[in-house]
């Protein structure tokens, strides 16, 4: 296997258990030069537990991590030289704002004259010159945030990983950040990896997503692409809100089409053959109500239980059988209440198959 | 309307009623002796009488001017700060080795440390005189492994009763350092390796500094009990170096000077309260980040 | 590898100061069971001749049991009144409440000699005398009430005051919130305080020395050590220090199902 030059950052098979359990299942995944990368996942995914691989602060059982080419896992960690943001920002209590930033320069004993440089440079780039002689304790979870930030970046860093890093932090001041940190990280070139639990937060900030769940990454694209093309039903569903229903495949006329009960039909191009139990899974933004049977739901209606106004969008909870459907409708549209059919376009559709995981 | 009212009373005299069983025993078995001794310390011993009500400080000067008073308390002060140093040198590491510790590794400890404040301090002396005896195991390990010849004076000498001072204090100097680097964010010393820091850098930048609190605490308490030791000076000190608290009771029950006991009393009270503000102030300057808390 | 290593050493270390902290504990029960009467290590033999002279030596007995009425005495007033303060400490805001907490922190501060001076000085002013049970347990129970202030505040951190607050909206007098819900809660802090005030008390030797003929057990003890020092003493001090020990195991066992009752508590 020829080793790919353009790869910056590579992470082969790293797998870790902590006795019984499976925290790390065999992960890869690379990176380029400059890239940011989300890693995705509900907590317990092991997305944390990746980054301390990475950054040092733990070891895998298997597998190899690779800085351009060198193999970090021989590198202790006060050498790798990885800044690093936590999640509860671990900013040294007992100093100033500008000896927090001046530490990693500090303790490679660089010169007084480079370090004041450095430390003006980072300070200013995260506009916290008002706060340099402040303690932690008397900033605010913004401002600790940054000083985080310009801590880990002061050492120049060949790669940065944020581990929850804007989490603690509300909602309008976490979308500045998100924002903020994104273009600050491209200007200067830097490699990221930002683990998140928040959707929106890891497509924004991230070139391209990987999704984890159980110690396992399931996919790795743009943000895109792993929305509209899930290879797994973990990601599908992860990703936006998903209805599903247990189908089977049957012939139709152009080729085979999945049935689900209450005359749920979904033509679809999936190999497999007649009789293949598989599920059909419907995005509530790809779904549209009628008072008319469709081609997509003939038999059984199903009966409007709640309708929330959520601001972009109507949601409507139908009870269909014995599930519960989420169909969410522009909100300048109809509100529909009774008996109503789902229509929606075979396009938008997923159909899977029971053993994709 | 008048119910409300009738209602918002008995609320505020509640916590008031808690509080009085405590005031009873405390204020009269506490302080007022405590001010019966300020009082008296002002007064002047006769040899026929017992207190003469002649307000003078007397006592006062005769404890700092004598050089057998004056010398009581500075030999106190002087064990209080040798033995609140090394038991800190002592129980720091162990205090830190405990921190990396947990289940039934962490418990063992835990036992070690308490076992010596639970056990009788009779016995713990008792111990000591045994181990330091002329007899007594080191002793006779010295002499059977023929590095002396004649066994070293150390029961009833200052140096057996430092001994025994260590060993009876050092729990209480393990569980405030214990306490204090247990706090210790761990993220944070993750953060000092990331950011380059090697083992020891990140003790004396990080570490060191943020259980300066709890090592203050330590000492404070460490010093404030030496000086009011009794039984160890008693059992395994010397007459030649004598400490406050058998000097005090000398000075009141052996030669019945009750009113330079009580200024003894006094002094040693205003000794360990000046012991424990001078160093808080040292505190506040060295660690201005704690104030936060 | 250099991990390894640096393990071994601070294990050592451990080892070491641990044995240093046992090492008198363990000389005094060794030495109990000698058969010669000079305190040298290792005995030349082995004899249960001293426990057979501390259980009959009257002073030991007389002394011990003067010990334990003071000491119970000591502790359940220092249990009741510390408990009782601690709750409003912790729980209500009153006038004087910092300077509550300074006052009943300072008999840990001040030296215990110190008190059993004053307290002489203050019965004899009155014209009480100053030895006698009520006038040393009065002064034990006063050292005593720190540790249990100090305790019950701990077991009060996870403390819920609406639970207070709720009892009395369904129509709890206030007698009742405290034995029926703010008691049961603070339990494990209140034993654990009242049992060390009781250690405190059964092993204070200088405020018992004003207030006392000598005759608790802490006193018989000292005078035993100056004029015989012969191994009758470890003996006592090891039955003394077995009975602390298994004091204290029945304390963590309490204890532990406190706590555990306490989790399942939704």
């Amino acid at each position: 296997m020829t080793a790919d030059l353009a790869d910056y950052l590579r992470i082969e098979g790293i797998s870790k258990r902590y006795g019984e359990v499976v925290a790390l299942g065999g992960c890869s995944l690379s990176l380029k030069k400059g890239e940011l990368v989300s890693l995705l996942g509900p907590s317990g995914s092991g997305k944390s537990t990746l980054l301390s691989m990475i950054g040092g602060l733990d070891t895998p059982d298997d597998g190899e991590i690779l800085l351009e080419s060198r193999s970090l896992l021989d590198v202790p960690v006060n050498r790798r030289q990885i800044g690093i943001v936590f999640q509860n920002y671990a900013l040294f209590p007992h100093m100033t704002v500008r000896e927090n930033v001046a530490y990693g320069l500090k303790v490679r004993r660089e010169s007084r004259q480079v370090i004041a440089e450095r430390c003006e440079e980072v300070l200013s780039l995260l506009k916290l010159q008002p706060f340099v002689d402040r303690y932690p304790a008397e900033l605010s979870g913004g401002q600790q945030q940054r000083v985080a930030v310009a801590r880990a970046l002061a050492i120049r860093p060949v790669l940065m990983l944020l581990d929850e890093a804007l989490s603690a932090l509300d909602k309008n001041l976490r979308e500045e950040m998100q924002i903020e940190l994104s273009l600050l990280m491209r200007n200067a070139g830097i490699t990221g990896i930002l683990v998140t639990h928040d959707q929106r937060e890891a497509f924004t900030f991230g070139d391209r997503i990987a999704v984890m769940n159980n110690g396992l990454i399931h996919q790795v694209g743009t943000p895109e692409e792993v929305y509209r093309k899930p290879k797994t039903s973990f990601v599908l569903d992860f990703l936006g809100s998903a209805s599903s229903f247990p189908a089977r495949l049957e012939s139709g006329e152009a080729g085979l089409v999945a049935v689900a009960p209450d005359g749920i039909r979904c033509p679809t191009k999936i190999a497999g053959k007649p009789g293949d139990p598989v599920t059909i899974y419907l995005r509530s933004d790809s779904i549209t109500l009628t008072t008319e049977p469709t081609r997509t739901h003939s038999e059984t209606p199903g009966q409007v239980a709640l309708v929330t106004f959520l601001g972009s969008a109507r949601r409507h909870v139908v009870n269909l059988g014995e599930r519960q459907v989420l169909a969410d409708l522009p909100q300048n549209a109809m509100q529909y209440s009774g008996a109503v059919y789902l229509e929606f376009d075979p396009e938008h559709a997923y159909v899977l198959k029971d053993d994709a995981r | 309307m008048s119910a409300a009212v009738a209602r918002r009373k008995p609320r505020d005299f509640y916590p008031y009623l808690l509080v009085l069983p405590v005031l009873l025993v405390v204020v009269p078995f506490f302080l007022l002796p405590l001010g019966v001794l300020l009082r008296n310390s002002l007064y002047r011993d006769d040899p026929r009488l017992l207190l003469v009500p002649d307000t003078t400080l007397v006592n006062y000067v005769k404890l700092l001017s004598d050089s057998y008073y004056s010398g009581i308390f500075l030999n106190s002060l002087g064990i209080a700060f040798l033995i609140a140093l090394i038991t800190l040198f002592i129980a720091y590491p162990l205090a830190w080795y405990m921190v990396q510790q947990k289940g039934r590794k962490l418990t063992i400890l835990l036992w070690c440390v308490y076992l010596p404040l639970i056990v009788s301090v009779i016995s713990r002396v008792y111990g000591w005189m045994v181990i330091t005896a002329d007899s007594g195991l080191i002793n006779s390990l010295l002499i059977w492994s023929g590095l002396t010849e004649e066994p070293i004076r150390m029961l009833f000498d200052p140096i057996g009763m430092t001994i025994g001072m260590v060993h009876r204090y050092l729990p209480l100097m393990i569980l405030p350092l214990y306490s204090a680097l247990n706090r210790l964010d761990r993220q944070v010393l993750s953060a000092s390796s990331t950011l380059g820091a090697t083992g020891s850098q990140s003790f004396f930048r990080v570490i060191l500094p943020l259980s300066l609190p709890g090592v203050f605490v330590g000492v404070q308490l460490t010093v404030a009990v030496v000086l009011s030791d009794y039984v160890l000076p008693l059992l395994l000190g010397s007459s030649r170096f004598p400490m406050v608290a058998p000097a005090i009771h000398d000075e009141a029950l052996s030669m019945l000077r009750w009113a330079s006991a009580a200024a003894m009393a006094v002094l040693t009270i205003v000794a360990v309260a000046l012991v424990i503000v001078a160093s808080n102030l040292l505190l506040r300057w060295l660690a201005p980040w704690s104030r936060a808390k | 590898m250099t991990r390894g290593r640096r393990f071994t050493w601070f294990g050592l270390y451990a080892i070491v100061v641990c044995g240093f902290l046992v090492l008198p504990i363990l000389a005094a029960v060794i030495l109990s069971f000698s058969s010669s009467s000079i305190l040298s290590l290792p005995p030349p033999g082995w004899s249960l001749q001293w426990y057979e002279a501390a259980l009959s030596e009257r002073r030991f007995v007389s002394g011990f049991y003067m010990s334990l009425r003071i000491a119970v005495a000591a502790s359940l007033i220092a249990g009741v009144t510390g408990t009782l303060a601690a709750v409003a400490l912790n729980n209500y805001r009153f006038g004087g409440r910092d300077t509550l907490r300074l006052l009943l922190i300072l008999p840990l501060i001040v030296p215990s000699i110190v008190i059993g001076l004053g307290l002489l000085q203050s019965y004899t002013l009155i014209g009480v005398n100053g030895i006698g049970f009520w006038q040393v347990t009065l002064g034990h129970a006063v050292i005593g009430v720190p540790y249990v202030v100090y305790l019950v505040l701990a077991a009060m951190t996870h403390y819920d005051i609406r639970l207070e607050k709720a009892a009395l909206s369904l129509g709890a007098s206030r007698l009742q919130v405290f034995s029926g819900i703010t008691l049961p809660l603070i339990r494990t802090g209140v034993l654990a305080g009242t049992a060390f005030a009781f250690l405190i008390s059964f092993d204070e030797v200088a405020l018992s020395l004003f207030l006392t003929r000598g005759n608790t057990l802490p006193l018989r003890l000292v005078q035993h050590i100056q004029y015989y020092a012969d191994p009758s003493v470890a003996a006592v001090s090891t039955l003394t220090t077995l009975a602390s020990v298994v004091a204290l195991v029945a304390a963590g066992l309490i204890l532990r199902r406190g706590a555990r009752r306490r989790a399942m508590e939704p």
